[in-house]
């Protein structure tokens, strides 16, 4: 069986589509994970009241820099600081930010606290306003001892129902606080992540749609399901090697992904609170470290399941066109749900589907940082765990039918 | 050892393909013959197990091969009538492949690839892909892999389409060679083959087996019906509306010599001919020689 499997694997391997698809994607990691680097910019000025725009790798420099005052635990002193500098700012010229405020002064006063201050307004600010249309009437560092109080407040009443604000509550008692913040962790490149694992999802589906199907559209199972290790044994080597191929390009992909990603954004700013990455209303308790390992994690089961998935409609499909008809389509359907609506129903069925992980607005990840639920009978289930449970049930169920499927055919 | 047929049926949603078809084969080189459609890649897509009767079932020494599993497919070997290999393999990789397939070690798959190669004259083209091959190198590829595992039951459907006469006479010597001690079940519609090799032949015609037995037993079923004559070649038109011709041989002079098959001599000065599996072939099947039998 080792040897067969060494066989299969050479043969799959030096397939064309299969070594080009999958270098492909290995190679697209690098590329895409530098693309956020290019987003991040920030102003500096140098003392005469000269501004300059930085972009880049200098940016998230010179970032790290700024902001090395909030570096660390958000602690009442920090948010009041924050506070108070928005509201000289905001007394003195009517607005916080540029064009009203001038540039230096921005880059001096606000700049440094922006981040503590989005958050800030946020939970501090009355409903509805936040910290682009903010006055200094609306925040005060009053309000600043009772900052974490009024955090897990809100991020109950997020809550639909009362069952839905119960499991936030429960759920949010584990997010430690005052938050941490470390300069140079960017939420674009979990954007990005997910936008890769979205372009390595339709490379995998390519790589397996002929699997199986490939052999009944050219005859050649009628070879191989009359060999002594024909049926069970080479459908199981053939999903052994399918998975392998998908975890090695998951690896190696994701891998040189968050390599590069936390080499230029520095590993520090992976010990930020997720609270503090972009909004402040995100349910678990993760440090953004933890929410790329989350995300990298549930990308892999995701994309493992629609793998399984792919592999049963090609046991299935008698030749390698209708295989990918059906499966492509398949793999967006999430999507298409998550577009046309929001209702329990459909939020039932995309996080069931094989994909439902994947998706530009409607992953996992943004489940995660979300507060969506799904209302089954009497149970009330946060949709990441929807999604993970069914990824992981469907997992083996769909590999153990793509291997059944295939010995039940008749060649 | 003995493979027995045993009342099998296949039915599509509508034709029956194989009609209720018994019968047992024992070690030699058996031919199966019958015009297109007859259902004979059927019957063999039973035997090999890759299709599943209707009704009724096949059984080696006695065991049904479902129940075999393993055990079966491990002393078969098969050659579809058409079958795919993958692109990017060589003729070694395709049959090393085939090999682990049929559980062969390393030692075994080596020694056999070497000999096998050779008896196919594959040898000079072992590491040449094996879509850059021609139809008949193509065919030879699947002859080897049938054989790689020395099976006890060998079935091959058309091995010789495509062979040219030089490759199909060292075909013929490899399989009576190997053929000992085995069953063999071969499909052709190259008449002489089975003429030349099989020991035994069964004649299936819309989904039955209508007739078993040795060449020389089944060529008698037209004897006393094949006849020679010699004509005027402008004649041949008319006599071939007349009488069902085998083969015309042209003898110079505007004549030809007509071999055809009639319950009575229909031209004058006919010969009475020693009957051929050919003579039987066109007899049982005259719509493949797009005749009805006069």
């Amino acid at each position: 069986m080792r040897r067969l499997f060494y066989l299969e694997l050479r043969r799959v391997v030096t397939t064309r589509t299969t070594w080009v698809l999958m270098t492909a994607i290995i190679l697209l990691s690098a590329v895409m994970a530098y693309f956020p680097v290019s987003f991040v910019s920030a102003y500096q000025t140098d003392g005469q009241g000269n501004v300059t725009k930085l972009k880049g790798t200098e940016a998230i420099r010179y970032l790290k820099e700024s902001e090395a005052g909030i570096s660390g635990e958000i602690t009442e002193e920090k948010l009041r600081q924050a506070i108070l500098s928005f509201q000289e700012c905001y007394r003195q010229y009517g607005s916080a930010f540029p064009p009203e405020l001038p540039m230096e002064i921005y880059v001096e006063k606000i700049e440094p606290y922006y981040p503590v201050l989005k958050m800030a307004a946020a939970v501090l600010a009355p409903e509805g306003v936040w910290l682009e249309t903010m006055t200094d009437a609306d925040i005060s560092p009053e309000d600043v001892p009772q900052f974490y109080e009024k955090y897990r407040e809100r991020m109950t009443e997020r809550g639909k129902t009362e069952e839905e604000q119960e499991r936030i509550r429960k759920l949010n008692e584990e997010v430690k606080t005052p938050f941490t913040y470390v300069s140079g962790f960017s939420s674009e490149s979990l954007d990005y992540l997910i936008l890769y694992f979205l372009l390595m999802l339709f490379a995998i589906v390519m790589i397996l749609c002929p699997v199986f199907s490939a052999e009944y559209q050219t005859g050649a199972d009628s070879i191989l399901r009359c060999t002594k290790y024909g049926r069970i044994q080479l459908a199981v080597v053939k999903a052994a090697v399918s998975v392998m191929i998908f975890a090695v390009t998951f690896l190696a992909g994701t891998g040189i992904f968050l390599l590069v990603t936390n080499l230029v954004f520095g590993t520090e700013g992976l010990k930020t609170s997720v609270q503090m990455i972009n909004s402040v209303f995100v349910i678990p308790a993760l440090t953004a470290g933890q929410t790329q390992a989350a995300a990298a994690g549930a990308g892999f089961l995701s994309l493992l399941s629609t793998a399984g998935f792919t592999l049963f409609l090609s046991a299935r499909c008698g030749n390698v066109q209708d295989t990918m008809k059906i499966a492509l389509p398949c793999c967006l359907l999430p999507t298409i749900i998550y577009m046309l609506s929001s209702a329990n129903v459909a939020n039932i069925v995309r996080a069931l589907l094989p994909s439902g992980g994947l998706g530009l607005m409607n992953s996992f990840l943004y489940e995660l940082l979300g507060n969506n639920f799904a209302h089954i009978g009497p149970f009330t289930i946060w949709m990441p765990h929807l999604i993970l449970g069914a990824a992981v049930a469907e997992i083996p169920l769909f590999f153990i039918l793509a291997v059944r499927t295939y010995c039940r055919r008749e060649a | 050892m003995e493979l027995e047929i045993c009342d099998i049926t296949r039915q599509y949603k509508d034709k029956c393909a194989v009609d209720n078809v018994s019968l047992t084969l024992t070690p030699g080189v058996w031919g199966l013959l019958g015009a297109n459609g007859a259902g004979k890649t059927t019957l063999m897509r039973m035997i090999a197990g890759i299709q599943k009767p209707t009704s009724g079932c096949i059984k080696y020494d006695g065991i049904r091969i479902e129940a075999l599993k393993e055990g079966y497919r491990d002393i078969f070997g098969y050659l579809p009538q058409e079958f795919g290999f993958y692109p990017g393999f060589t003729v070694k990789d395709y049959l090393e492949y085939i090999a682990a397939l049929k559980g062969l070690t390393r030692k075994e798959t080596k020694q056999r690839i070497g000999t096998l190669l050779e008896r196919v004259s594959l040898k000079e083209v072992k590491n040449k892909k094996i879509s850059r091959l021609s139809g008949g190198m193509k065919r030879r590829v699947g002859i080897a892999q049938a054989l790689l595992n020395e099976p006890e039951v060998l079935v091959l459907d058309e091995p010789t389409s495509g062979l040219d006469p030089g490759e199909r006479v060292k075909f013929r010597n490899l399989l009576s060679e190997f053929a000992h001690d085995r069953i063999v079940l071969i499909s052709t519609h190259i008449v002489s083959d089975i003429e030349y090799i099989a020991t035994c032949n069964a004649v299936m015609k819309d989904g039955k087996i209508i007739a078993t037995g040795k060449t020389e037993e089944l060529v008698q079923m037209v004897a006393g019906r094949v006849w020679s004559a010699g004509i005027d070649g402008r004649e041949l038109g008319a006599c071939e509306n007349q009488v069902m011709v085998v083969n015309v041989y042209n003898e110079g002079n505007g004549n030809v010599r007509l071999r055809y098959l009639s319950d009575a001599p229909v031209i004058p000065g006919s010969d009475k001919e020693e009957p051929r599996m050919e003579d039987l072939y066109l007899w049982l099947f005259p719509e493949s020689a797009g005749k009805e039998r006069m």
